[in-house]
């Protein structure tokens, strides 16, 4: 993949720092833009190369908060955060970010196949079109997803479950290293969250690192590595048998 | 004893100041009269006939268009302080009613076309109103400034002797500007003296000195500002058939409208003439006689074959 | 066919026909995103913010239109800044600016010493169009057509998800003030081209038609765009054979087209399309 003439971020795309973790966020405090407390109150996590990381806990503790400052979506108000051991914003193109439903404009007159397209513009810069090898990417990972039938449906037109395939497919066809999911099988069909989990197994196996936002604690020791709990903002402890794994939380952040 | 008197004398002439100081609103016997007048073109005719004698204020100065005027709180003031407010009249200042009213003055109201005749306009589904621009013809202006020299007179006895040299000195000039005009007029051709224009205000000036009008142009003119293209299309074939070589636009909008009408009928678009208002001090129409003369010019010079 | 020809005899009918279809397509393709981002009253908003512009160059002895550009342009980037993401809503900041510039404007006129209409300065009517303007609105049109089709991408995906576009480092706000700058130089050439009651409803009108009956961004803008062209012939043509104002003409002839887009969709049933085109 070449990196594009002319970027959008103004940082060119820096290539990874051997040795260096996919993610690593220390003591990392942040806060939206209305709102004068912090979302996010001294969070380490460190994610290996290739591991597949959960985020756990209530509504309103921090888990999208996290992922939104490592995409580079809100600033870090203290602490540092690296992404391949370059600064957030130095690689977009590795990251790609899953945010939950809410903030598109399902109205808008785009098509999902279209929709799907914009997770390659990453790689276009500006002034390029989508080319063949865009477009091949594009169907192939719309039929991974089971939707290739509905390529040509206007957005507001899907179900909520193809709406949530949709988005991943767009996320997907970035081909990021990185990826960040914020609850992807929330409020979903049992199709749906069956057809998500086979791809994202895949992915795993493809050495896609991946932090994904979840409170299923069922099937956190079967799908991933390692756990952070988070409460309130805050590192929180795992409840009495709640699965660990990997220490990926404040120990493991500032030892590596 | 004699201080007793001392005081009472102290206070009667202190009394006399006083009194004298408090006599009444605008100037006291001494001081110049101060006159407001509502637009400049009268402006011009009331300094000629008040000379020194007068202070004046104009509400609407050079340039400006007194059919759409809007007083500001120092025009209040003005009116106030005022001995004398000279108008035009016939529905030419319709906000000065309630300005007078409102600013409580005392002056007196002179209006200065009452002993003119005047010409009445027929408008679409209006029914007839008197036409106000009344200046235009010398002869009526004349009519004015025997208003006015007798309305200062009566307002300032003192100096109505100079009032009336200066009304007689400017009246001749005013007679001799008429037959200037009417020797300009006859040069130019008859066929072609007939004033397309997009203001309606030379009807006077047409009625002295054998013109007709035409304002055909002000109903595609910005007054209303979104024009019909059959009218346009109209209006461009009428100018074409009546042969006259200009028309006449004048504070519109949209001039380059204009320009694109006359060169589509084949007409020279004349420079502007004045109309309502005085130009600024030292320009061709800076002076009421200058203003006449100028537009005769024009459009003398506009209307040769 | 000799009837339909009639018109046509005239040059101002052909000049006028001519810059009403090309400011017509011009608006009506960027209308396409001032509809899509609920910025309806923009155009309106920024044909009220010349004013000041007008007056304060009148007073300075500079260029009329010059100030109006100027005017325009700081009010779009002014809007730009105050609505960046997180701040105010786009209508907020809109109505805040253009209110406050016209006060300025109506402010610098009572300054000036003779009372004059500066609002009627710069506004120009479809019929009063002069060889020269045209070659003026040819230009503005080949620049903002330009500008949206290398910029295609880009405005489309900040117009429905601003948030992916900053995840891949595209600034949304950097777009935005491209699209009020060019919305702006379009609302000042066109008013001084076609006034200020065409202006508007260009800009929303052609592409509200187009959007009910279409799912697909660029059919929108075809559509908008035949909308725009046919209302501006149209008109016209009611304003010659008809005698009535011409840009209230053109504005009902859009407005008509509405009403048959409404149908339209109306006898599709309700669900209207689910495809895209």
């Amino acid at each position: 993949m070449k990196d594009p003439s002319l970027p959008y971020g103004r940082r060119r795309h820096a290539a990874t720092v051997p040795g260096a973790p996919a993610l690593a966020a220390r003591s990392v405090s942040a806060r939206y833009a209305n709102s004068a407390e912090l979302a996010l109150r001294d969070v380490s996590l460190r994610v290996p190369r290739g591991s597949r990381v959960a985020l756990v806990g209530p509504n309103g503790s921090g888990k999208s908060t996290l992922l939104k400052a490592v995409a580079g979506l809100l600033p870090v108000k203290d602490g540092e955060i690296q992404v391949y051991g370059n600064p957030v914003g130095a690689c977009h193109h590795r990251v790609a970010y899953l945010p939950q439903r809410g903030e598109i404009d399902w109205r808008f007159p785009i098509s999902l196949r279209r929709l799907v397209t914009t997770g390659r513009y990453v790689h276009l810069g500006w002034l390029k079109r989508p080319g063949r090898e865009d477009r091949e990417i594009v169907s192939n990972v719309m039929e991974d997803l089971g939707l290739s039938q509905l390529a040509e449906r206007q957005i507001g037109q899907l179900s909520g479950g193809q709406q949530q395939r949709a988005l991943l497919a767009r996320a997907l066809v970035q081909e990021g290293d990185l990826l960040l999911l914020d609850e992807p099988l929330n409020a979903v069909d049992a199709g749906t969250r069956e057809t998500i989990s086979g791809v994202l197994s895949e992915l795993k196996g493809r050495g896609k690192t991946m932090v994904i936002a979840t409170h299923d604690l069922a099937i956190l020791a079967s799908e991933f590595d390692g756990a952070l709990y988070l409460r309130e903002g805050r590192e929180a402890e795992p409840g009495p048998g709640a699965f660990v794994g990997l220490p990926v939380g404040q120990d493991a952040a500032w030892a590596g | 004893m004699i201080f007793g008197k001392a005081v009472i004398l102290s206070c009667g002439v202190l009394l006399v100041f006083v009194l004298s100081a408090c006599g009444g609103q605008g100037g006291g016997p001494g001081g110049p009269t101060r006159v407001v007048v509502t637009y400049s073109i009268l402006g011009d005719l009331v300094e000629n006939v008040g000379g020194g004698s007068v202070e004046m204020t104009t509400l609407v100065g050079p340039n400006g268009d007194a059919h759409t005027f809007e007083p500001a709180p120092s025009d209040n003031a003005e009116l106030v302080e005022a001995d004398v407010v000279f108008q035009n009249g016939l529905g030419f200042e319709p906000w000065l009613g309630a300005l007078y009213q409102s600013s409580d003055s005392e002056a007196k109201r002179v209006v200065v076309t009452e002993n003119v005749d005047p010409l009445l306009v027929t408008g679409e589904g209006r029914g007839s109103e008197p036409d106000p621009h009344v200046w235009h013809d010398p002869t009526k202006s004349v009519v004015m400034v025997r208003s006015i020299r007798d309305a200062l007179a009566e307002a300032d006895p003192e100096n109505a002797e100079a009032y009336r040299r200066n009304a007689a000195e400017y009246t001749a000039k005013l007679e001799k500007l008429d037959a200037d005009v009417r020797e300009q007029v006859r040069s130019i051709p008859g066929d072609n003296r007939t004033l397309f224009t997009s203001h309606d205000t030379f009807g006077y000036f047409a009625q002295r000195y054998g013109f007709g009008v035409d304002t055909a142009l002000a109903s595609v003119s910005t007054e209303a500002s979104d024009p019909s293209a059959g009218r346009t299309a109209d209006l461009i074939e009428k100018i074409e058939a009546s042969g006259v070589p200009a028309i006449f636009a004048e504070n519109v909008s949209n001039p380059s409208f204009m320009e694109g009408i006359a060169s589509e009928a084949g007409v020279e678009l004349a420079p502007a003439l004045y109309t309502d208002a005085l130009g600024g001090p030292g320009s061709e129409g800076g002076t009421y006689i200058g203003m006449v003369r100028y537009n005769v010019s024009t459009m003398s010079e506009a209307l040769q074959e | 066919m000799g009837r339909l020809t009639e018109p046509l005899q005239f040059t101002f009918m052909q000049t006028g026909l001519l810059a009403a279809v090309l400011v017509g397509v011009t608006c009506a393709v960027l209308g396409v995103y001032v509809v899509l981002r609920s910025m309806a009253f923009i155009g309106d908003a920024l044909a009220h913010t010349i004013l000041p512009g007008l007056v304060a160059a009148y007073l300075l002895g500079l260029n009329l239109l010059g100030g109006a550009v100027v005017a325009g342009v700081a009010t779009a980037l002014g809007i730009g800044w105050l609505s960046r993401r997180g701040t105010l809503r786009e209508d907020t900041a809109i109505g805040v600016t253009f209110t406050g510039m016209f006060a300025l404007g109506i402010l610098l006129m009572s300054t000036a010493d003779s009372f004059r209409d500066f609002s009627d300065m710069l506004f120009g009517n479809v019929l009063g169009i002069v060889p020269r303007d045209l070659v003026f609105i040819s230009t503005l049109a080949l620049l903002v057509l330009a500008f949206l089709f290398l910029f295609h991408k880009e405005l489309e995906l900040t117009s429905f998800d601003p948030v992916h576009a900053q995840a891949m480092g595209l600034g949304a706000d950097k777009v935005r003030y491209g699209l009020l700058v060019l919305l702006s130089l379009t609302v000042v050439a066109g008013i001084q081209a076609v006034g200020v009651v065409l202006i508007s409803a260009l800009l929303i009108t052609p592409a509200a038609a187009a959007s009910l009956v279409t799912n697909s961004l660029p059919r929108m803008m075809a559509i908008s765009a035949a909308v725009a062209a046919f209302s501006g012939v149209a008109g016209l043509y009611a304003s010659y054979f008809f005698d009535v104002a011409s840009g209230a003409a053109i504005v009902l002839a859009c407005t008509a087209c509405f009403g048959v887009a409404y149908l339209v969709r109306v006898l599709q049933g309700g669900a209207g399309k689910k495809t895209v085109g």
